[in-house]
């Protein structure tokens, strides 16, 4: 009966109903819950939270869901979590802090060494 | 506090780079965003690598105690060091973190090669570098260190666009080592010519080897000489040794309007043993021009 549920057939229940609702859910949770993590989070950590979404939702589709889904669900966590906010990630805080260039060279160059 | 790119590129958070790149690479396979900041990272740093010499070289010119020339060279030394470390810190970040992606490894050469181009010292102090090691640097050090040593200059000077520039510089250090018998090795000098060649073609070299060949035939020539010498010397006689290279005045860096042709008086026994020289080299080879540089010579008393 859940093989049934889960064929692609756009005419099933899942497919019409509770698919696109789960993506537009998921979609709104990651985009509210980036922003939020994006003010409080360094980009290391936030990066590793990234990480661990895209395996949960990866393991979420492979137990509970259709195989199916599991491109479109990664691809929102892609595009909430990396695409939307890729700039940001990489240049987080540079507005803050500009290191002077004696320090800057210094440990750019001799961090390996100590 | 940065937490971003260059903060992880800074402290060489590997981990991070690691993780960036691979999430990152989902979303934008081309690596745009990366090689952007990435790129004008490292050109910064080289940027104050180039000019933080600058500064440096100003500050010590109030102090009068280091003579120009030895300053000028720790510049020189200090850039190359500051530069060969930065790129074995990115060689590192390249292979460990970014599987060495062809697109950022290109950007980060397309940087170094940029500030590197941006100093009009950079064929300077590469040249003088090299010199510093082929002339006393590799004194102790094993045959696979100097080699170490020189693949780092060949590294530099591979990023070179005006490697015209270097080879003055390299030709004028190499004359003054051939010349005052200052080279450590002739292997090594030969290797590092044959990694020259390897980067900038045969036709680079071809005069830089001309100047290693005048030095060999210079060296049969004395003998013989010695020896025509030997059969014509009377006991007594007192005229002073003589030893000369004979140098094709197209490879070599020497001038031959200045360097005192004819303004400088040789005293009558020195005049004596050029001409005989000249005589003894002329009946070798006749219809050869042989011009004196007296700026070049230097004498032992004994």
């Amino acid at each position: 009966m859940l093989q049934q549920l889960f064929t692609e057939n756009k005419d099933t229940v899942y497919g019409q109903d509770f698919e696109p609702l789960f993506m537009g859910e998921s979609s709104k949770f990651y985009e509210r819950e980036s922003n939020e993590m994006l003010v409080v989070s360094d980009a290391g950590s936030y990066l590793i939270h990234v990480e661990k979404r895209l395996q949960e939702e990866y393991e979420r589709s492979q137990h509970y869901l259709s195989p199916s889904t599991e491109p479109k669900i990664r691809r929102i966590v892609e595009k909430e979590l990396i695409e939307a906010h890729m700039k940001s990630v990489a240049e987080v805080f540079i507005k803050f802090g500009k290191t002077n260039i004696e320090d800057g060279i210094r440990s750019e160059v001799y961090v390996n060494e100590r | 506090m940065e937490s971003g790119l260059k903060y992880m590129l800074t402290n060489d958070k590997i981990d991070d780079l690691t993780r960036m790149f691979h999430l990152f690479k989902r979303v934008d396979p081309e690596h745009r965003v990366m090689t952007a900041l990435l790129y004008g990272h490292v050109h910064t740093i080289g940027k104050s690598i180039n000019s933080g010499l600058v500064q440096e070289t100003a500050k010590a010119n109030d102090n009068k105690e280091v003579p120009p020339a030895e300053q000028s060279l720790q510049t020189a030394l200090k850039w190359v060091e500051l530069v060969l470390d930065l790129k074995a810190k990115y060689d590192r970040i390249l292979l460990e973190a970014f599987s060495s992606e062809p697109k950022l490894k290109t950007c980060v050469v397309e940087a170094f090669s940029s500030f590197i181009n941006e100093n009009p010292k950079t064929p300077e102090y590469i040249s003088l570098f090299i010199d510093e090691n082929l002339k006393k640097g590799i004194k102790g050090k094993t045959e696979q260190e100097t080699d170490a040593i020189l693949d780092n200059a060949t590294v530099l000077f591979r990023y070179l666009r005006d490697k015209d520039v270097f080879e003055r510089y390299y030709k004028s250090h190499l004359a003054k080592r051939l010349l005052h018998g200052r080279s450590v090795s002739d292997d090594a000098e030969r290797g590092m010519l044959t990694k020259l060649r390897l980067v900038a073609g045969y036709a680079f070299t071809t005069k830089l080897e001309g100047m290693f060949k005048d030095m060999k035939v210079s060296k049969d020539l004395m003998t013989d000489y010695k020896k025509h010498i030997l059969q014509s010397r009377t006991e007594d006689d007192t005229s002073p040794e003589l030893s000369v290279s004979v140098l094709t005045s197209t490879y070599w860096p020497l001038s031959t309007t200045d360097g005192g042709l004819g303004t400088c008086i040789f005293p009558p026994e020195i005049e004596k043993t050029k001409a005989s020289f000249t005589q003894f080299y002329l009946g070798r080879h006749s219809g050869r021009q042989l011009t004196w540089h007296a700026g070049m010579v230097c004498a032992d008393q004994l």
